[in-house]
């Protein structure tokens, strides 16, 4: 899997190169907005409970490969 | 005296443990190698911690994770167009002094430059320049005293994105030279402390970060990489070691005990090594922690330069009472 900077940065681009890196890192970036949204709010809940109650949460229960 | 700072228990576990970060990290290990990436890989890359990365993303407060979606949007200029226009270097010295002066005016609070160097590589990074213009931008104090809460996180971010503007920023004004340069900043593919510390803007503290006069720890290092020939900083002394050694604020303070009182042999160098299993677990737990940057001497506003000065006369001293004796 490529990093941030492999995936983004792009030395002297064209403007069509620079176009479709604008869109990629857009869609990643909604990606990441709405897993914050919807997973997150999942895991933000399940966060609190497990610090209620002292049972610990399983990270590979709440992110998959 | 420990501070009220979240219960070093952390509300989550691992059914499977991944592999320790000391281990991938060369904790013991005498011969010389690159270090491999663990946790901070930016979210886009899988690291053997990554799990816990996203998770701490996840948990972060809305205003938090904002701004580091802006600062990625950000990031997109880190890189971008050069100038056919080549200007012709006449005096190194001359752009030098022209560069750092560029990026004090667009924000930054300190910059050196180095060569570029192997040991700020990860394994398998080739060097692509020559040289590496490191800046510093200092974290506002007061905000940072409420480390551990989304108050502090939100300040770390904010620091972050003006870092990555200032950054981007010198990075466009050496590319509109007509001179190859890419900016690297949070969660990048580079190691910035050791090019900091070549670039003569501090040294490594027993926390395992950078301290330099200017701000202590309390800041955060963004690095262009460009082919611009410019003059070197050489790394510099402050008397790091000489507080560091009997100083114990962070070792008490940190919940964890995660920093250790002396060096540790990492990838064939001794330095100061801070236990990475037991650290980010509670830098996940703590929103982005902090605590050991904080407490730190050197980190009180207008202090280090003074500090510096003292630690450094009272070694002399003691040279002198031992060439005497």
């Amino acid at each position: 899997m490529k990093s941030f900077e492999e995936q983004f940065y792009i030395e002297n681009p064209t403007r069509f190169e620079a176009l479709k890196r604008d869109c990629l890192l857009l869609l990643w970036l909604f990606k990441r907005a709405f897993m914050w949204a919807g997973k997150g709010l999942i895991i933000r809940l399940a966060y609190k409970k497990a610090k209620n109650t002292g049972k610990p949460l399983v990270i590979e229960d709440l992110i998959k490969d | 005296m420990k501070k009220d700072f979240p219960s070093p228990e952390v509300p989550f576990a691992y059914r499977d443990q991944p592999l320790s970060g000391n281990i991938i990290n060369g904790l013991g290990e005498t011969t010389k190698r690159a270090a491999t990436q663990v946790f901070h890989g930016s979210g886009a890359r899988d690291l053997e911690w990554s799990k816990l990365e996203l998770f701490f993303g996840l948990i972060n407060p809305f205003k938090v994770s904002w701004l580091n979606l802006v600062n990625r949007w950000m990031l997109r200029n880190a890189d971008g167009p050069i100038s056919n226009n080549v200007r012709k270097i006449t005096s190194q010295a001359m752009i030098t002094s022209e560069i750092k002066d560029l990026a004090m005016s667009f924000g930054a609070g300190s910059v050196g430059i180095s060569p570029m160097i192997r040991e700020a590589l990860y394994k398998g990074g080739e060097i692509n320049y020559a040289n590496a213009i490191v800046i510093l931008y200092p974290m506002d104090t007061e905000e940072m005293q409420h480390v551990t809460t989304g108050r502090a996180g939100t300040e770390t971010m904010r620091a972050y994105m003006e870092i990555s503007r200032t950054a981007i920023e010198l990075s466009k004004k050496i590319r509109a030279m007509g001179w190859r340069a890419r900016a690297y900043c949070e969660g990048a593919d580079l190691l910035h402390i050791p090019l900091a510390i070549n670039a003569g803007l501090g040294q490594l503290g027993k926390h395992g970060s950078l301290i330099c006069r200017e701000f202590g720890s309390s800041m955060r290092i963004a690095t262009i990489l460009t082919d611009l020939p410019l003059d070197h900083d050489r790394p510099i002394d402050i008397a790091v070691d000489d507080l560091c050694i009997g100083c114990r604020r962070c070792t008490i303070d940190c919940p964890v005990d995660a920093i250790s009182d002396e060096k540790h042999m990492v990838r064939g160098e001794e330095k100061w090594y801070v236990d990475f299993d037991k650290c980010v677990p509670y830098f996940t737990e703590a929103v982005g922690c902090g605590i050991c940057i904080e407490v730190c001497p050197w980190s009180k506003p207008d202090r280090g330069f003074s500090l510096s000065e003292k630690l450094l006369e009272k070694r002399a001293k003691k040279i002198k009472l031992k060439e005497l004796q």
